[in-house]
């Protein structure tokens, strides 16, 4: 391989990484949470959420909390945000509002949960929203975070995977486009 | 891939499952054609039952039918081998006199 | 696509592809959808008291105490595309201290293939209706209404409320002792 096709191929790299970076940036900007895309980590939630399920979270602030809603929440002190739904909400006259949360699988409110002396959940403890799902497609995450020595291997193997996948979608795409050239083969 | 297809045995790995041009042409427009359509069907199948699993059995149908279809060289797929040129050129008619003498 | 492995990755990716634009006009199909159904509430047996809340603050604070009945036919909600319902009772009003309150006092999980018809009579609440200081008392106007959350197989997370609900006018005497 000479330099020159080594240095494309580096450069190429960066750029895929940087455009995912992008969109999850733009993300971001749009939906206002700092996690617009989540993997649901815990058995909380189930059987409406399992463990690899994806969802999508918006944090509007201006957007009031409601009973019923599935939030994610980040405790002091705790490394993986929670996912719950949202059982008791008591707004005052100036807008600001305390809410405890509940897990459709446990028998408790989340409680015990939250650090020792805090009683109830406020706006600022709300990383994101649940407003859309798709299930299974996290279950890629799950499997790094339960065998951290795949991580390495398993994402390099990933790359080439969407690699060859996008590959193959380019060719795809390309058949609806009408080129001047054509190859015929007889 | 390759390190994993390497890992398989010698017998394995000597088996050609080569198409030739106008077979890959044909494989690929076979397979794209076989999987929407199902997807279709299950899509209709799943709206007017009201069951998406359904719909995604049917497609799932559809992808097994197109790997048996398309995956094995089928000898359709390898009937239209690439015509060589015969050789020209003094150096090349030599080499295959001495492959023949063998 | 010249061995079997370059075909098999070329099927399997193509399959992925018409999977999530299936899922997707799936979804389409039922986005629009407005997921009501009409619900019967009813209560009785409305009655409050004035005892420290252990599980928050300990400070005394209103408790009641309430037998409620629900009949819905959640059927209609149910397409194809949904995966679960999560139904649950909420109590609204609206105190001095906080203008909003909003207190979930039962839930039920209905899944595809679960019966859809609900029929509670006369239940205890399955949480605690605490209130946040005293403004249980007296109030005459907490109002009873069923929502849910519809989980899609994929999609959107719409939480609907089912047309009807119930007022509850809560006596202005605390009570001593057991419910």
């Amino acid at each position: 391989m000479n330099v020159r096709r080594f240095i494309y191929r580096v450069l190429k790299f960066a750029m895929n990484i940087s455009t995912l970076l992008m969109i999850y940036k733009g993300l971001m900007v749009v939906t206002r949470s700092e996690h617009p895309i989540a993997v649901v980590l815990r058995e909380g939630m189930e059987p409406a959420l399992y463990n690899g399920d994806l969802l999508f979270l918006t944090n509007y602030q201006e957007d009031p909390i409601r009973t019923g809603e599935i939030i994610v929440f980040k405790l002091e002190g705790k490394e993986i945000p929670n996912v719950s739904r949202v059982i008791k909400v008591h707004e005052r006259q100036n807008g600001t509002s305390k809410f405890l949360t509940k897990g459709d699988n446990n028998q408790v409110d989340d409680r015990g949960l939250y650090p020792p002396g805090q009683l109830w959940l406020t706006r600022k403890d709300v990383v994101g929203r649940a407003k859309g799902y798709v299930p299974y497609v996290g279950m890629v995450t799950i499997l790094l975070n339960d065998y951290p020595k795949l991580k390495y291997p398993a994402l390099v193997g990933l790359y080439f995977l969407i690699r060859r996948l996008c590959k193959y979608w380019a060719s795809f795409i390309l058949h609806f486009i009408p080129l001047d050239v054509d190859f015929d083969l007889n | 891939m390759d390190g994993l297809l390497n890992m398989l045995p010698e017998s394995v790995q000597k088996i050609s499952s080569y198409m030739d041009f106008n077979g890959q042409k044909n494989a690929e427009r076979i397979f794209q054609v076989l999987i929407v359509l199902h997807g279709i069907i299950g899509f209709v199948a799943g709206f007017i039952t009201q069951q998406l699993s359904i719909a995604v059995y049917i497609l799932g149908f559809g992808f097994l039918l197109s790997c048996l279809v398309i995956l094995p060289p089928w000898p359709y797929f390898r009937s239209n081998p690439i015509k060589w040129h015969p050789v020209t050129g003094a150096p090349a008619v030599e080499k295959v006199e001495k492959k023949k003498k063998k | 696509m010249h061995s079997i492995w370059t075909r098999a990755n070329a099927v399997f990716a193509f399959t992925l592809s018409v999977l999530a634009a299936m899922t997707f006009a799936a979804f389409l199909t039922t986005a629009f959808n407005d997921n009501i159904a009409p619900v019967v509430i009813k209560s009785s047996n409305a009655q409050v008291k004035n005892v420290p809340n252990y599980s928050a603050n300990r400070a005394k604070n209103d408790l009641a105490s309430l037998n409620f009945d629900i009949q819905v036919d959640v059927s209609p909600v149910f397409n194809w595309n949904v995966k679960q319902l999560f139904l649950y009772l909420v109590a609204e009003y609206s105190t001095p201290l906080n203008p909003l309150n909003q207190v979930v006092l039962w839930d039920k999980i209905i899944l595809r293939g679960d019966s859809p018809v609900v029929d509670v009579s006369s239940a205890n609440p399955k949480y605690y209706f605490w209130d946040d200081g005293n403004g249980l008392l007296g109030n005459d106007n907490v109002t009873l209404v069923l929502r849910w959350n519809v989980i899609p197989n994929a999609g959107y997370l719409p939480l609907v409320q089912a047309s009807g609900s119930h007022t509850v006018r809560f006596p202005s005497n605390y009570i001593t002792g057991k419910f």
